[in-house]
């Protein structure tokens, strides 16, 4: 976690009287994968469109390799790959043209590479833009990222249209620039994309930051799941502080129980002479509605 | 259901078409009929006694009219006959654009958009959509025909009488259904609507060459093309309805086949599958010149060719210059200003003409300049500016291609002028003189192509505006003289602003001033440009 590849602080942006961004930070790595979530219209793409010098943000700072992203936007591009979540492409030239000239535009890229790309994502690049479905819209843009020779990824749901053959294809390139020690930033609301693939992530809600940290720290500050079968009895465990959501079923009870209040439940449950247990961590989902439920 | 057949909800498909289309018909409808009903007041004027149309008929018996829009079919030559001859090409032009995008829309955008699988799903017969389709169009160019008709008639001019309104109404209805069962037969042919409109243009437009061989030749050869075909019908004369009964069939059997072919193909499908292209780009692809250049090109083409081809016909009509001119007061007011000041009449009306051609070659410059907003508004600029390129080096690739297209534009339509007028002419123009007529309007042409700049970079949302002043412009020029709006209003505009060379001197300060002007409103435009953002949907 040397090199910061990404620098915001405090970006707002206002679309008349939409605030659609209100002080947004973030700090991406270089070797980093990092997972941008957050539900429809809270501002992932609005951020990334900051990002890529699109737009401009009406208080903050963003800087991407150190640079102004709307002062050097051409410099910081020759070094950025972008894949859009909508990705629209001109009807009379093909996918191979137009992969081509994306990495031409980009400056550099990989030939062989590339090929080999097109033929792991099952892309034909003969036919004609306006041909071609959403999912191959996207492995238009797919390919022609990850071919080009980039320090930083910035991956707008890029595959909300993309099978899940095709989303393994994806997350073997994830992995790939990943460990050449590149940086990606991946929004999402696929959340089992981001858990397999994001080494930090930040959920984002109403245009602001609504937590940050590894998925560790962020179940953390959640509850774990507790499925328990015991010889004796337990009684008023939904008495005790941190549990929540007490259901019993037959010999069985689970319960969701606060991080910090895990030890202490576990000694009560050990008096009771334990039979079976399983405890896990909360999923993202329970994560983002847990946030979510909270403050809505 | 009572009816399980192919044809199941035919009729509730039509109605809701219709509703669907309600305004989009209606707009046509208006557009097509005020064309067919305003444009016939105007032949009296042009030739005021029976006189002057005796002797316009003779205008009109030059090949280059017979073949642009039809022969004088009958003699003695009235109003009504110089009416059909010279509407109803155009009137025949116009209907197929609009039945090509009706048809094309409502059976290949639609489904292309997924609404037609949609559709399908419900208890529908496999060939209701085609039919109700057919039906709707049906009914769209019925209506046009008779509101033709019924306005040709109230229109109140001598010898355009019911028998040869409804004659004419006829035409627009049968035509009507021949573009129809043509767009219908691409639609299933082709699969997507960008291949079924191409093809159908493409084919009108041999339907109209065919029609001017037809015309010019006569014989078994006007028998080929409908554009020289409905003239047989002898509007205003012989009134013969023989065929229509020819042009009914034509309509039902291609509409037959398009219906069978329909039943025939799978979904999303066409008898003709999309041409498959190349796997990588040519190395002039790029660079955002590269990408600017590609994305134009074929409208470059079509353009400059169009061009040649106006310059060609306006330079036909000096073959019969005397006539064509002395004939018609409106021609004659056009150009009677400079002939009083003592310029020679060919001249001033060649000056004229190219004036007017010049504000025509400014459309297709703005439109290179306006392909970037295209872009932004089909969200496709982000894909170019998330790369390494610069909004200034991508608005100047488009404004340099603009800025070139104006000046082979303006030497299209030279050339073409100057060829033919070398042909009908006995002592034709210098070619050099009718160059400097175009080229001395270019820095008007460049005036508006930064005013589009301007309003890219500053006001996105009102880029039409310029349409208003090319618009303006074009009223004022060409009918200006003609209603005796005073000059100062007609030398407001870039284009009189210019001298009319070759008639008049070379004038160094206009030229440069409305030179400077279009250079600065291109550099304020494009600083405006480069700082904006990019507007999203
Ligand atoms: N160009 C615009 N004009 C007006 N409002 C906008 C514009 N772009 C975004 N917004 C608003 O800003 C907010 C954030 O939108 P944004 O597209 O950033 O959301 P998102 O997190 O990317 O959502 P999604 O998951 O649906 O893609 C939304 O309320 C949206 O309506
Ligand atoms: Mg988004």
């Amino acid at each position: 976690m040397s090199d910061t590849i990404i620098k915001a602080t405090g970006l707002v942006k206002n679309f008349g009287k939409t605030k659609a961004l209100d002080g947004v930070d973030l700090a991406v790595n270089a070797g980093e994968v990092f997972g941008f979530i957050g539900p429809n219209g809270a501002g992932k793409s609005t951020t990334i469109r900051i990002l890529l010098g699109a737009i401009r943000a009406n208080a903050g700072n963003a800087a991407i390799f150190g640079k102004d992203v709307w002062n050097d936007a051409v410099e910081i591009h020759k070094r950025i790959a972008y894949v859009p979540g909508d990705v629209n492409l001109w009807d009379n030239l093909t996918g191979g043209e137009i992969i081509d000239l994306f990495i031409r535009l980009r400056r550099g890229g990989d030939k062989k590479y590339k090929e080999e790309l097109i033929e792991k994502f099952d892309f034909d690049p003969t036919k004609k833009a306006g041909t071609y479905s959403k999912g191959n819209r996207q492995k238009v843009a797919l390919v022609s990222a990850f071919a080009s020779d980039a320090d930083l990824y910035i991956l707008d749901e890029p595959t909300s249209g993309l099978d899940p053959l095709m989303e393994l294809v994806f997350q073997e390139c994830v992995h790939k620039v990943k460990r050449e020690g590149k940086a990606v930033l991946l929004s999402s609301h696929i959340l089992s994309e981001v858990e397999k693939l994001c080494d930090r992530l930040t959920i984002i809600r109403n245009g602001k930051i609504i937590d940050t940290g590894t998925l560790k720290e962020l179940r953390h500050l959640s509850r774990n799941n507790v499925t328990v079968e015991t010889k004796n009895a337990i009684e008023g465990i939904e008495k005790l502080e941190g549990v929540f959501d007490v259901a019993n079923s037959g010999d069985e009870v689970s319960f969701k129980v606060d991080a910090e209040a895990t030890g202490s439940v576990m000694k009560r449950l050990a008096d009771a002479d334990i039979s079976h247990i399983t405890v896990s961590p909360p999923t993202l989902e329970e994560l983002f509605i847990s946030h979510y439920g909270v403050k809505q | 259901m009572k009816i399980s057949g192919k044809y199941t909800g035919t009729l509730a498909l039509c109605k809701f078409a219709l509703r669907r289309d309600r305004v989009w018909l209606a707009l046509w409808t208006i557009g097509i009929v005020s064309l067919v009903v305003a444009c016939g007041p105007l032949f009296p004027e042009i030739a005021k006694t029976p006189a002057e149309l005796a002797s316009f008929s003779e205008t009109m018996k030059n090949p280059a009219m017979i073949a642009m829009t039809g022969p004088v079919y009958a003699e003695p030559y009235t109003y009504g006959i110089l009416y059909a001859q010279m509407m109803t090409a155009w009137i025949l032009i116009v209907l197929g654009v609009m039945n090509f995008f009706l048809v094309s829309r409502h059976l290949r955008k639609d489904e292309e958009e997924g609404l037609i699988e949609v559709m399908r799903s419900l208890p529908i017969g496999r060939s209701s959509i085609v039919l109700g389709t057919a039906i709707e169009t049906l009914l769209a160019n019925l209506a046009i025909a008779l509101l033709s008709t019924v306005g040709l008639v109230l229109t109140g001019v001598e010898s355009i009488d019911l028998a040869g309104s409804l004659v004419l109404g006829g035409i627009i209805f049968c035509g009507g259904l021949i573009f129809t069962a043509i767009a219908m037969l691409f639609s299933q042919i082709f699969m997507t609507s960008r291949g079924a409109t191409g093809f159908s243009f493409a084919v009108l437009g041999v339907l109209y060459a065919l029609g001017a061989m037809g015309n010019i030749e006569g014989g078994a050869m006007a028998n080929i093309s409908l554009f020289s075909f409905v003239f047989k019908t002898s509007p205003f004369s012989g009134n013969y309805i023989w065929p229509f009964f020819i042009l009914l069939g034509e309509a039902v059997v291609i509409g037959f086949i398009a219906v069978l072919l329909n039943a025939r193909r799978d979904l999303g499908a066409g008898f003709i599958p999309q041409r498959n292209g190349r796997a990588h780009a040519k190395a002039s692809l790029s660079s955002p010149l590269g990408f600017a250049l590609r994305q134009t090109r074929t409208s470059n083409i079509a353009w400059i060719l169009i061009m040649l081809v106006v310059g060609i016909m306006y330079g036909s009509i000096f073959g019969d210059f005397e006539n064509f001119v002395e004939s018609s007061d409106f021609f004659k007011a056009m150009i009677m200003a400079d002939v009083d000041a003592g310029a020679n009449a060919m001249l001033s009306f060649m000056t004229y003409i190219t004036l007017i051609m010049s504000v025509i070659a400014a459309i297709p410059v703005i439109n290179v300049v306006y392909r970037i907003r295209g872009e932004e508004k089909r969200n496709r600029i982000e894909q170019i500016y998330s790369k390494a390129v610069a909004k200034r080096s991508f608005l100047l690739s488009y404004v340099g291609i603009a800025l070139v297209l104006s000046v082979l534009l303006q030497a299209a339509e030279g050339l073409g002028l100057w060829m033919s007028t070398k042909v009908v002419m006995s002592e034709p123009f210098a070619l050099s003189e009718v160059l400097a007529a175009g080229f001395i309007k270019l820095p008007a042409i460049w005036l508006i192509a930064g005013l589009g700049v301007l309003l890219l970079g500053l006001l996105p949302r009102l880029t039409s505006l310029v349409w208003l002043y090319l618009g303006t412009s074009f009223f004022l020029l060409y009918l200006g003289r003609v209603m005796d709006i005073p000059k100062a209003f007609m030398d407001g505009t870039a284009f009189g602003a210019l001298p009319d060379c070759p008639i008049e001197n070379f004038a160094p300060l206009p030229v440069a001033l409305v030179t400077v002007m279009a250079a600065a409103l291109l550099a304020a435009g494009t600083i405006f440009y480069s700082k904006r953002e990019i507007s999203y949907r």
